[in-house]
């Protein structure tokens, strides 16, 4: 967007980008100009800041992923533990299922899961 | 929101909780031994799984509340009555805290549904984030329910709520 003075007359123009080719699209001069010019400068500056807006709502929601995430690791950290302490497995990523192993070594521990 | 994370740094047995866990899994029946003694003696593991959690209930309930802070009492209400309901009456430490993990996950898929949801124009790489994020969100909460139903399978000792964890009515349910 930019204005161009053609003997002695500014008119305002937008560059359009378009297969390879740049184009000049005139919007007029005088009141026509100016008009274009504003109304192309307000929808400019509410589209940064809308943008804004984004960036600062995911930049707050990915704070609270993140610590959603940890959550989470942690959580599936414990139950993991508290399972195998129960005298479960998981083999080979099936579900949770009885560990004779596990369990006839927690014997010695004093307390098995019945 | 950093701040946050960092004010709840992982009790310092972390990285032998951590190392005792994959020697189990990779079969060592000895390390279930030191595992179960690590769990009975150190209460700070349950109590950095309530804290996490408390956290990101808070979190998540202040970032629904900039958007719609009216609902914020209903949705605490709501809360409340889920985790009566999945607690049951004498919940184990290890139930306590996959309720909350539940819970806590169901309000992040919320907050992801509606954000979702929202057909307002934005940039196309935010608008592709917050359907990554609906599917993220869905999976942990589906994983949380589910891992308190199986925990609720295999474990049966204390007091747990008669009725298992159900995710579909009943066909005479149903007709209520």
């Amino acid at each position: 967007m930019a204005w161009e003075t053609r003997n002695g007359r500014k008119y305002f123009y937008r560059s359009v980008h378009r297969a390879g080719k740049v184009t000049k699209h005139y919007f007029g001069t005088g009141l026509i100009g100016t008009i274009a010019a504003n109304t192309m400068a307000r929808h400019s500056a509410e589209r940064r800041a809308a943008h804004k807006a984004w960036k600062q709502q995911e930049e707050q929601l990915d704070g609270a992923d993140r610590l959603t995430r940890a959550m989470y690791d942690w959580g599936q950290l414990v139950i993991d533990a508290a399972l195998y302490a129960s005298g479960f497995h998981r083999p080979c990523r099936h579900g949770w299922r009885e560990w004779r192993r596990g369990r006839s070594a927690l014997k010695h521990y004093g307390t098995t899961h019945q | 929101m950093d701040d946050r994370l960092s004010s709840t740094t992982e009790p310092l047995i972390s990285e032998r909780l951590r190392s005792l866990v994959e020697e189990t899994r990779q079969g060592d029946a000895s390390a279930l031994l030191k595992l179960r003694t690590l769990l009975d003696e150190h209460p700070e593991i349950w109590r950095h799984a309530g804290d996490l959690s408390a956290l990101v209930e808070n979190t998540w309930i202040d970032v629904l509340a900039a958007t719609n802070p009216l609902g914020v009492e209903s949705l605490k209400r709501s809360m409340a009555e889920m985790r009566a309901e999945l607690a049951g009456e004498s919940p184990t430490p290890l139930e306590r805290m996959l309720v909350d993990l539940a819970l806590s996950s169901w309000l992040a898929l919320k907050h992801a549904e509606c954000m979702a949801a929202d057909q307002s124009d934005g940039p196309a790489k935010l608008v592709r984030r917050r359907q990554q994020r609906v599917l993220e969100a869905h999976r942990r909460h589906l994983g949380a329910i589910k891992t308190l139903a199986e925990v609720r399978t295999r474990l049966s000792t204390g007091l747990s709520p008669v009725k298992r964890v159900k995710l579909f009515l009943d066909d005479d349910q149903q007709s209520d």
